[in-house]
């Protein structure tokens, strides 16, 4: 069978046995949904990056634990979240620190408004990533893995070992908040 | 608009809900033009955060991670050696003031006026005078 339509499974037994290509299929494999999730908590940029590359050094460290009690994908999920919520931490640390204006304080991007689709829709991304920013942390990772994610309300709870109602409340609040920045600061909706 | 409704929207936006709690849920929302609006909105902002999902990481990813995996071996490696050698820092450090105070009772090696660090580290003053007093 090629290395691409391996199951994960086969991946993992080969990459413990030290097969780097069977890891590397399993980045490539899992890199969008744990980008989702970083990408989505952090914003796009060199920290994101960091973070999605220590997800996959935490899971290669771990391979020899790792029992396939939950999904892969899931598994990848916490750990990048994990990840995001203490880099998150560690700015504010540095913005108090420092008393500076970190990228959480920044005003979304305006729109593109030069008709050009491929630009419009950058502009328009990242305007959505500034006002992800702007989320409370606990908010914002609920959003994600709920509306990026694509996880259930039930899983996002057990993701965030917090009850469904929590979940259902903070997404409701959350989504109330991109509503107001998007409509009202950048005008997308 | 209530919290109470705002949380069925977001189980009807989640398509979590029952056949009939769905219907249900339509009906208040046919009645309501105000809650309409809201949902309207709200399918809005699921569109963008859905658009605006990112696919993936700057490119080459997985040999960034494969690099970084070499480097945490090398981390590793060197965090062996610190084990390794971390039980016998006590004793260099013993064997260290045993020789430092065994050179500062035998100082006159590097005579009588040297300081404490010349005498303890057997430091014999570079100088000229010195340089020719070793040559004869």
């Amino acid at each position: 069978m090629s290395e691409r339509g391996a199951t994960d499974t086969a991946l993992i037994d080969r990459a413990r046995e030290g097969d780097e290509t069977a890891f590397r299929v399993l980045v490539e494999r899992y890199e969008s949904q744990v980008a989702a999730t970083v990408v989505g908590m952090l914003g796009p940029g060199d920290e994101a990056d960091d973070v999605g590359q220590e997800t996959f050094v935490r899971f290669y460290r771990a391979l020899a634990k790792f029992r396939g009690d939950a999904a892969l994908g899931t598994y990848l999920t916490r750990i990048a979240m994990n990840l995001s919520l203490n880099a998150i931490k560690r700015r504010q640390k540095q913005r108090w620190r420092f008393w500076s204006r970190d990228d959480e304080e920044k005003a979304p991007p305006e729109s593109s408004v030069d008709g050009r689709d491929e630009q419009a829709a950058e502009g328009r991304s990242e305007a959505v990533h500034a006002a992800l920013a702007r989320l409370k942390p606990d908010f914002r990772a609920v959003v994600v893995l709920r509306m990026l994610d694509g996880y259930s309300t039930k899983e996002t709870a057990a993701l965030l070992k917090i009850a469904e109602g929590t979940v259902l409340s903070r997404l409701s609040r959350a989504m109330k908040q991109l509503e107001t920045i998007l409509k009202n600061e950048v005008d997308l909706l | 608009m209530n919290e109470s409704d705002r949380i069925e929207m977001m189980r009807a936006l989640a398509d979590e809900m029952s056949i009939e709690e769905r219907e249900a849920f339509e009906r208040v929302l046919a009645d309501d033009p105000v809650l309409r609006a809201e949902w309207a909105s709200l399918q809005g902002v699921e569109g963008l955060l859905h658009k605006s999902r990112a696919e993936s990481f700057r490119p080459f990813f997985a040999v960034r991670v494969a690099r970084r995996i070499e480097g945490a071996d090398e981390e590793s490696l060197a965090d062996a050696l610190v084990w390794l050698f971390r039980p016998l820092a006590p004793v260099v450090l013993v064997l260290a003031v045993f020789l430092a105070l065994s050179n500062w009772n035998e100082r006159e090696l590097v005579g009588e006026e040297a300081s404490f660090l010349e005498a303890v580290f057997v430091a014999v003053p570079a100088t000229v005078e010195a340089a020719y007093v070793m040559d004869m």
